[in-house]
């Protein structure tokens, strides 16, 4: 009894909720921290007994049941001495040769380098009674290696295991060497990876046709190409205790705002998971407002949209294995733009997002109010009109409702059974699912002409949406307006209308308002919803509070006076 | 006030204008008409002209309680018992007049497309989203605002552009109505129509910039004179003054008399659509600063808990009505006169006497 | 997770009610289950108060499909209960429509009779036209109008048209000819007095205005049918209609609707007709005539007419000066006008002939006027024109407005028109 009534009132007590709140322009940075303290275990740093340092490696890797864990012992020559060493890489991560050439070749094989007697180093000298007395310095043979046997452009010393391990899985080699406790790390990545292919699902027909890979180094090469500018830091951190991905964070110093960078690197590196795989996971990682499907972030495959957002002040975070950009960031209107609209004219991009708000708006909208309007409003509809309509739903046994939510499953259906098609019969299923089973449909009188009318506009106005994951809720919306509509009519649509209002007014990534530049009312600087002439594109977003908020001089046009 | 919500210029605009176009869109061109006959058009401009008269001295007697609310200027009069006593019967005020707005919508939107629904389930409905919107802080509602009110405002204007043809300009004679002494005289009551002017007296906390009050109150009171004076001028010129002044919804009568070409009729529908996303906005603003109020005077913290109950209290209120009848009686005597006393009387009285106690205090310093 | 439990019993609670009480407090109309009017007809009841029609369309599956033809059924049920109860009702069918009319003492217990003969609600939000007999016109029609205003289904914008003929007959003998739909032939029918000139499309929420309006009196189209099926009143004879008195019936040997003049009523009494060309000269002063043709005698021929085109340059100005109690009406006109016709006195259109025919047509349209003044104010007293709101600014306040009572002095003006004629060359394409 007792425990029900516990259980009664804990339900219903009171518990100031756990209110994450951070904001941008108030510079209301509240978690200033942005690196966690050390995992590693001083004990476990690189060992100077070889056998030993084997041993960890052996153990750790698990080299016994690993097959492509490859572990190659030998004997490296050194001021003519002989030490023993082993390297230990991922078969198929790294490349065979340049191991061979570069590492194993020059530490094996005697030669000039590694045979000579160099001369011992002498700090001081003195001369007394006929008796020199040198002070030398002692022979360093980390230094030696390092400087003189391993010709590779890249290599690093780390002394800590941790650091070794997950440069080994990443497709790099390790040396470790008898009686130095240092083990030195060479960068001989050599796995197979896809080449830079035109975007798939943001094409454009005047911009870049390069698009993001999987492999993280050649996307952040992608943008230092375009962005050409030494402030542009690229800051690599890891995400997942086990899969131990690598995360880019890019940004420009000298625009971005710090409390911006501070803030992303925060929520980055205290995400305390085993894994992640994509960058969708990252996404619902770091997303302020969990529960609502609004995006927070603009994904992007494209590299041109990317570097545009790092221009204007934006964050980009790029995970390892996905050809897909997060920018933080981000507005409900950038979710509507699309990457045509910075390549076209500006007239030609502003009709373009006319149509595409249209767009929203029907798509959300129009199966609500058309069954508002039938239900409660049918003054509204032209008499023909509705004569006709009510004329195609004589022998149709559902009512309005239930046909525009039957109609849409089935329309959500034929969607995801054409993604799952194969492709060569992908798009002729589409067409035919639709025409067949709408045409079959009307003749069968389950549906009436004008509900396909419907849905099929919807859902034309629905593809129009460029960004993925706003097109999705949409989806979802449409059918909360619907039930609202059969329930209410128009003070059902308009209800449902002022909650999304005030929901997107509440909304916010990333510390900026998720209405911006509009709500709250910030200084619009032509960087509204509607693209002014490129001359005319001065002033970085206020939103942003960025270090350099104007982006041209008054008057870029120089060649014009 | 909370202390992380800071608001701009428009976003006051807009807070103080969707209380006129809320008032606006049901009784006062009823009450203006009623009263003041074919001089209506005339007595807004006069009344206007008295409402920038009382901006300008609430300016000049607001100069030295930069960031005051009127809650601060009670305590700061007579001690806290006085400011919760003053924020307790602004909270009622505000209660009653949304209770009013609320129940003579319900009972409108009956009327119109809701014969066999009950009164309780529309105002459940409505008041659900208002508790909903109760969750979110105030600069969030007020956010909000800022995007419904350019589309009502918008909406009004295609309104008023769509009824040219119907208006009869010699509508406007006799000049002087029911009389000169009606119009000039009797008639400074109906400058209840800027009863938003009360929310000036809540905003100073919450304004970004404290020097902008005057502008803010200076542009709310010429756009609320402007839109009182296109909707009453637009009434008066297309319906005879038997219909405007009897009529509970005139500006829906308005609407249902718009055709554009054959196609486009009845657009009553979505003029229904603009009303409620207003009404909405409305109770939504009124709610927070009632939630706000009462959190200042009594030092809560379950902000969220108690704004259900006054959620539930407004549903209580807007249930007591008896009929239609008493709502429009009460809401052309009784709202009238409260809301002069609430906005023009003893706000003003408060202030007048923070000042001369400053001016006192001031003196005894010296 | 405490949180979680108790937001799902909200939502749940929340969603429970909305679909429990959903069924029994939904307002909504499944378009299938209504029955739509297209036109409502009053007459003077024979057992009941009113004798009202509904003209229901019927909703065929495709255009070209039709019902079959002519079952009639009446019924004589009671309808109307109660001590004031309806009378009898009957109804017909055709293809496009059925009419169901019934005695009874108001228009809701009419529609509740038609509920029950049709089993479907009835719907008035597509009606497109309210037909009131003359003779029920001539007890009053306040009541119907303040009825049918305050129904908010009903588009205040359908037409309200006075019937010569029995009101029941005007409906059962509105047959399209040109379009399928009746809607449609109501919609076409009713809008199309634009360039016609002797007639005007009145809706009711204008007749519902000017009927409480000080400055006006209202009106109504007027209309009739030529050729009823029932031929229950002889109407060819009926001059009232006709311009310049001749006749405008059609002599088709089917039933036909016309529409020509208006009906002027005092407050909500139906007070006389005005004739084609009186309702010209109406939409000439109250600024509603775009354009029409109309004909004069000829200056040059007194056997022949010359048919001209008329479409007012200006707006025309009223002024109202009371003059010892007495209203003085001055106003002026300045139409343009448009030689149409081809004989022998149009054939050579010489700077003389011009003058001749602006003078003939300025005559001509001064005297018209003058009838239309007379008629209204002297015979009928009736400013159905608003002459009144002129007048108005003669006042100060209301109050003095009120005693003066216009509508009472209306029938005390003086008037005086000037009528300013200019005719453009004759733009025929054979004339020298």
């Amino acid at each position: 009894m007792n425990k029900l009534i516990n259980s009664i009132v804990n339900a219903f007590k009171y518990t100031p909720p756990n209110k994450y709140s951070f904001d941008l322009s108030m510079n209301n940075m509240q978690n200033s921290e942005n690196s966690i303290s050390p995992l590693e275990d001083l004990s476990q740093s690189v060992y100077p007994s070889v056998e030993v340092n084997l041993e960890y490696i052996k153990v750790k890797f698990n080299s016994l049941i690993n097959s492509d864990i490859k572990i190659r012992e030998f004997d490296l020559r050194a001021r003519n001495k002989l030490y023993k060493a082993f390297i230990v890489y991922i078969d198929g991560m790294s490349d065979s040769k340049n191991i061979s050439r570069f590492i194993l070749h020059p530490l094996m094989l005697k030669s000039r380098a590694n045979t000579s007697d160099t001369d011992e180093e002498i700090v001081s000298s003195a001369i007394a009674s006929n008796i020199t007395v040198k002070k030398v310095k002692k022979f360093n043979l980390v230094n030696y290696i390092n400087a003189c046997l391993i010709p590779y452009n890249d290599v690093t010393q780390s002394k800590s295991f941790d650091k070794v391990i997950s440069s080994v899985t990443m497709g790099n080699c390790a040396l470790f060497i008898d009686t130095i406790d240092t083990c030195f790390i060479c960068d001989v990545k050599g796995f197979e990876k896809r080449s830079i292919d035109s975007p798939t699902n943001e094409t454009v027909i005047r911009g870049s046709q390069e698009a993001f890979v999987e492999n993280l180094r050649t996307n952040t090469s992608m943008l230092r190409r375009i962005v050409n500018n030494e402030n542009l830091i690229i800051e690599n951190t890891t995400v997942g205790a086990v899969s131990k991905t690598g995360c880019a964070i890019c940004y420009i110093k000298n625009i971005t705002n710090d409390d911006l960078i501070a803030e992303v690197k925060y929520r980055i590196n205290n995400l305390n998971i085993d894994y992640i795989i994509s960058s969708g996971q990252l996404e619902e990682l770091i997303k302020e407002h969990s529960k609502n499907s609004l995006p927070e972030t603009l994904l992007t495959e494209r590299p041109d949209t990317s570097a545009t957002a790092l221009l204007e002040g934006k964050v980009v975070i790029i995970v390892n294995g996905t050809p897909m950009a997060l920018i933080v960031p981000c507005s409900f209107f950038d979710l509507l733009a699309s990457p045509e609209d910075r390549n076209i004219n500006s007239s030609f991009a502003n009709f373009l997002k006319i149509i595409r708000l249209i767009a929203g708006i029907i798509s959300v909208l129009l199966p609500g109010l058309y069954v508002a309007i039938t239900n409660f409003h049918e003054e509204l509809i032209p008499t023909e009109l509705l004569f006709s309509i009510i004329s195609s739903r004589q022998a149709v046994p559902f009512s309005v409702e239930l046909e525009i939510i039957l109609m849409e499953i089935a329309f959500e259906l034929i969607h995801e059974a054409g993604i799952r098609v194969p492709s060569p019969i992908g798009s002729t299923m589409g067409i035919v699912g639709a025409l067949v089973l709408g045409d079959a449909a009307v003749s069968a009188s389950i549906v009436s002409p004008i509900s396909i009318i419907i849905v099929a506009i919807t859902g034309l106005a629905s593809f129009a949406i460029p960004n993925y994951s706003l097109e999705f809720h949409f989806r979802i919306l449409r059918f909360i307006f619907i039930f609202l509509g059969t329930v209410f009519g128009f003070l059902g649509i308009g209800v449902g209308i002022f909650l999304y209002l005030g929901i997107l007014s509440n909304f916010s990534s990333f510390g900026t308002s998720y209405l911006s530049p509009y709500v709250p009312c910030y200084d619009v600087n032509d960087n509204g919803y509607f693209l002014v002439p490129m001359w005319k594109r001065e002033k970085r977003e206020d939103a942003l509070n960025t270090k350099r908020s104007n982006k041209q001089a008054n008057i870029s046009m120089q060649w014009k006076q | 006030m909370e202390s992380n919500t800071k608001i701009g210029f428009s976003e006051a605009v807009c807070v103080l204008l969707i209380v006129v176009i809320s008032h606006l869109i049901l009784t006062v061109p009823k009450i203006i008409l009623h009263n003041q006959g074919s001089s209506s058009a005339l007595n807004i401009i006069y009344i206007t002209l008295i409402a920038l008269l009382i901006t300008f001295i609430l300016s000049l007697l607001y100069k030295k309680f930069k960031g005051k609310d009127i809650l601060d200027l009670s305590g700061y009069l007579l001690g806290s018992k006085f400011q919760f006593l003053i924020g307790i019967m602004y909270i009622a005020f505000f209660l009653f007049t949304c209770s009013l707005l609320l129940r003579n919508t319900a009972e409108n939107l009956k009327t119109m497309y809701f014969q066999s629904t009950p009164i309780p389930y529309i105002l459940f409905f409505i008041l659900l989203v208002v508790g909903f919107m109760n969750r979110y802080s105030l600069k969030s509602v007020i956010k909000c605002n800022l995007i419904v009110v350019p589309m009502v405002v918008l909406a009004l204007l295609v309104l008023f552009i769509l009824s040219f043809n119907s208006f009869t300009l010699e509508r406007i004679f006799p000049i002087l109505g029911y009389g000169s002494g009606n119009t000039f005289v009797n008639g400074i009551g109906n400058i209840f129509v800027f009863g938003n002017m009360v929310f000036l007296f809540f905003l100073m906390p919450i304004l970004k910039d404290y020097y902008q009050f005057n502008k803010i109150a200076y542009t709310s009171v010429i756009t609320s004179g402007i839109f009182v004076f296109l909707t009453i001028f637009a009434l008066l010129l297309m319906f005879p003054l038997d219909i405007s002044s009897n009529s509970n919804l005139p500006m829906y009568l308005q609407t249902r008399k718009i055709t554009l070409g054959e196609f486009i009729q009845r657009v009553d529908a979505f003029f229904i659509l603009i009303w409620i996303i207003s009404l909405l906005s409305y109770l939504s603003i009124v709610m927070s600063f009632i939630l706000s109020t009462f959190k200042k005077i009594t030092n809560i913290q379950n902000k969220t808990f108690v704004s259900y109950s006054f959620v539930a209290i407004l549903f209580g209120i807007s249930l007591l009505y008896k009929n239609v009848i008493q709502i429009r009686q009460l809401d052309a005597n009784l709202y009238k006169y409260i809301s002069l006393f609430f906005t023009f009387g003893i706000s003003f009285l408060i202030l007048l006497l923070c000042n001369i106690k400053h001016k006192i205090r001031e003196k005894k310093k010296i | 997770m405490k949180r979680t439990p108790r937001n799902l019993l909200i939502i749940i609670v929340v969603l429970s009610l909305l679909i429990s009480l959903g069924n029994y407090v939904n307002s909504s109309k499944n378009l299938d289950d209504l029955a739509y009017v297209m036109a409502i007809a009053f007459d003077v009841g024979t057992s009941g108060k009113y004798k009202i029609s509904l003209q229901l369309s019927t909703i065929e599956s495709s255009a070209s499909e039709s019902m079959s033809s002519s079952s009639s059924s009446s019924g004589g049920s009671s309808g109307g209960g109660e001590s004031s109860g309806g009378g009898g009702s009957s109804e017909q069918q055709t293809q496009q429509y059925v009419i169901n009319t019934m005695d009874c003492e108001t228009l809701d217990m009419a529609i509740n009779i038609a509920n029950a003969f049709t089993n479907k609600d009835i719907s008035l939000s597509h009606c497109k036209i309210l037909v009131i007999s003359e003779k029920l016109a001539q007890q009053g029609v306040q009541e119907i109008v303040n009825s049918l205003i305050n129904k908010v289904e009903l588009r205040p914008d359908c037409n309200i048209i006075i019937a010569k003929t029995p009101s029941g007959e005007f409906t059962e003998d509105s047959e399209p000819k040109l379009e399928e739909l009746i809607s449609k032939y109501y919609d076409v029918a009713s809008n199309n007095e634009t360039g016609i000139g002797y007639t005007k499309g009145v809706k009711l929420s204008d007749f519902y205005s000017n009927m409480n309006d000080y400055f006006f009196e209202p009106y109504a189209s007027l209309g009739t049918v030529s050729n009823p099926k029932k031929n229950t009143n002889n109407n060819k004879d009926d001059l009232s209609l006709n311009t310049q008195s001749k006749s405008f019936s059609s002599n088709t040997p089917e039933p036909a609707i016309e529409s020509m003049g208006l009906a002027v009523f005092k407050r909500d009494k139906l007070v006389g007709t005005l004739t084609g060309i009186e309702t010209m000269c109406h939409l000439l002063i109250t600024n509603e005539l775009k354009y029409c043709d109309f004909n004069i005698p000829s200056p040059i021929n007194a056997d022949r007419t010359i048919d001209l085109y008329i479409s007012n340059l200006k707006n025309s100005k009223i002024d109202v000066k009371i003059i010892n109690g007495s209203p003085f009406v001055s106003s002026k006109f300045d139409v343009s006008i448009k030689v149409l016709s081809l004989n022998d006195d149009t054939l050579t259109l010489t700077e003389d002939v011009l003058n001749k025919l602006e003078d003939a047509t300025t005559i001509y349209l001064s005297e018209q006027i003058y009838n239309y003044y007379d008629k209204t104010a002297k015979e009928l007293n009736s400013d159905i024109s608003g002459i009144g709101r002129f007048a108005a600014k003669n006042f100060r306040t209301i109050d003095e407005w009120e005693k003066y009572n216009w509508a009472e002095n209306y029938k005390n003006c003086t008037f005086k028109v000037d009528v300013k004629t200019n005719i453009k060359s004759g733009h025929l394409l054979t004339s020298e």
